[in-house]
């Protein structure tokens, strides 16, 4: 927990808990859950598996039928996709990119930041400085939102840092590297191993 | 003045760090580029809508009130020889563009060069998009099949799947390593790709959906439709099962 929890009225905290599946509001939770258990439901509807599987030449013909999916199954097996990454994407469940577009800030104090994604798509955001402190991301970074989980109990959107997967970053993925401290178990441990080899030659 | 170093795909440039020097830039390299009266004439001509007393004050009018793509469009590359001079000016791996694609990429080099930050999206949605318009196209407008239809199907159908199972293996690890996480201590609230699909494997890897068999998905991307669409029940049956059980502290 941050030094600053529970010490002062104006700002909160609001990620006490180990998971973030026990930070978000119930609304926001079963709205959640409906758009991700309608994925497998309406995928299984419109056979969008069986319509894959069935354009490969291998699985095509069964006893001697050919099973090529129809006009009228790959369309609806496109439309079964089409509305479901669309809703996906809106609701911020694909990590879609947002950049920083524009601020503006009026005479009472009230930021207002505007991001938008590669469609031309704009988030607008008017945070509060309520969650100072929590490590959220700067507005100007490149991020990722999501329309559907609040932070806590206001309205401001969860929002993460973006950061894009290259080679450099997994090279330095373990650094920079912390010296680690040594508990005195692990000294003793040291040791031991090292006297058995002593021991040994 | 502190100079920061910035690279990109268009190339590396020094930036101020604490004064944006980009419209300041934009403005000397239209100068520099008109510097023969007969280039400056025809220019000034083009901006007879923000003619004031001078030419420097008709560009620094337009800079202003202008998007800076529009600028260099209009302004900088709007001739051979002001784009050949205006190529002059800079360091670095410049060419003279001979479609109109790479002309937009010329547009987005010089902006970037000059300071301006350029809206670079990865591409995956995009790519998604247009191959679901082609395969939706190619599916259905072919009623009687004959075996060439069928191929021109498959061909688009292989790229449009693949780029499916990609979305759906990024949304999946996203939404898994979100509500799965502590972001204040772990994350850092910083998302990235191949954490979180390690995270998706950690937590969705082994669970049973139905009678099916125990979910494994792979965390190096070999994960095929059937897995993930599975993984979509698996997460939320583990999301079910940690929200009653209310497991605050695990």
């Amino acid at each position: 927990m941050p030094h600053f929890h529970n010490k002062a009225e104006l700002t909160t905290f609001p990620f006490p808990s180990k998971l973030l599946l026990f930070d978000i509001k119930p609304s926001n939770y079963s709205e959640l859950k409906s758009i991700l258990s309608a994925l497998p439901k309406n995928f299984n509807k419109f056979k969008v598996a069986s319509v894959r599987n069935r354009l490969e030449h291998k699985n095509r013909v069964k006893d001697r039928v050919d099973n090529f999916p129809t006009s009228k199954e790959i369309l609806e097996a496109c439309e079964c996709i089409e509305s479901t990454i669309k809703q996906i994407e809106t609701a911020g469940i694909y990590p879609n990119v947002f950049l920083f577009k524009e601020s503006s800030n009026d005479k009472f104090n009230r930021v207002s930041y505007s991001l938008e994604d590669w469609k031309g798509n704009t988030i607008k955001l008017k945070p509060l400085p309520q969650f100072s402190g929590s490590k959220l991301p700067g507005y100007k970074k490149p991020q990722v939102i999501s329309s559907i989980i609040n932070i806590g109990e206001s309205c401001e959107l969860l929002r993460f840092r973006y950061q894009e997967s290259s080679e450099y970053l997994k090279f330095w993925k373990m650094f920079p590297r912390k010296k680690e401290k040594l508990s005195s178990t692990a000294i003793h441990t040291t040791e031991t191993v090292e006297n058995i080899v002593t021991e040994g030659q | 003045m502190r100079l920061s170093h910035q690279c990109n795909r268009l190339g590396i440039r020094s930036v101020l760090n604490n004064s944006n020097q980009s419209l300041v830039r934009l403005i000397k390299l239209i100068e520099l580029i008109h510097k023969d009266e007969t280039l400056q004439k025809d220019l000034e001509w083009k901006l007879m809508d923000f003619k004031k007393e001078s030419f420097r004050e008709t560009i620094e009018a337009y800079v202003l009130s202008e998007e800076p793509r529009n600028i260099i469009k209009e302004s900088v590359l709007y001739g051979p020889r002001q784009t050949e001079n205006a190529i002059n000016l800079f360091n670095g791996n410049f060419k003279t563009p001979s479609n109109e694609a790479e002309k937009e990429y010329l547009i987005d080099k010089m902006l970037w060069k000059l300071g301006f930050d350029i809206n670079i999206y990865p591409t995956t949605l995009q790519y998604f998009w247009k191959k679901l318009k082609s395969f939706k196209t190619v599916g259905t407008e072919k009623t009687a099949l004959s075996e060439s239809d069928k191929d021109e199907i498959r061909s688009a159908a292989v790229n449009f799947f693949v780029l499916l199972e990609e979305i759906l293996e990024q949304s999946l690890s996203y939404i898994t390593w979100t509500l799965l996480s502590d972001h204040y201590i772990d994350t850092k609230f910083e998302y990235n790709f191949e954490d979180a699909r390690n995270v998706m494997c950690n937590k969705l890897n082994g669970h049973q959906v139905g009678s099916n068999e125990p979910l494994k998905l792979d965390n190096t991307g070999n994960n095929n439709l059937f897995g993930l669409i599975e993984g979509f029940t698996a997460l939320i049956e583990v999301c079910d099962s940690l929200y009653l059980e209310g497991k605050i502290n695990i």
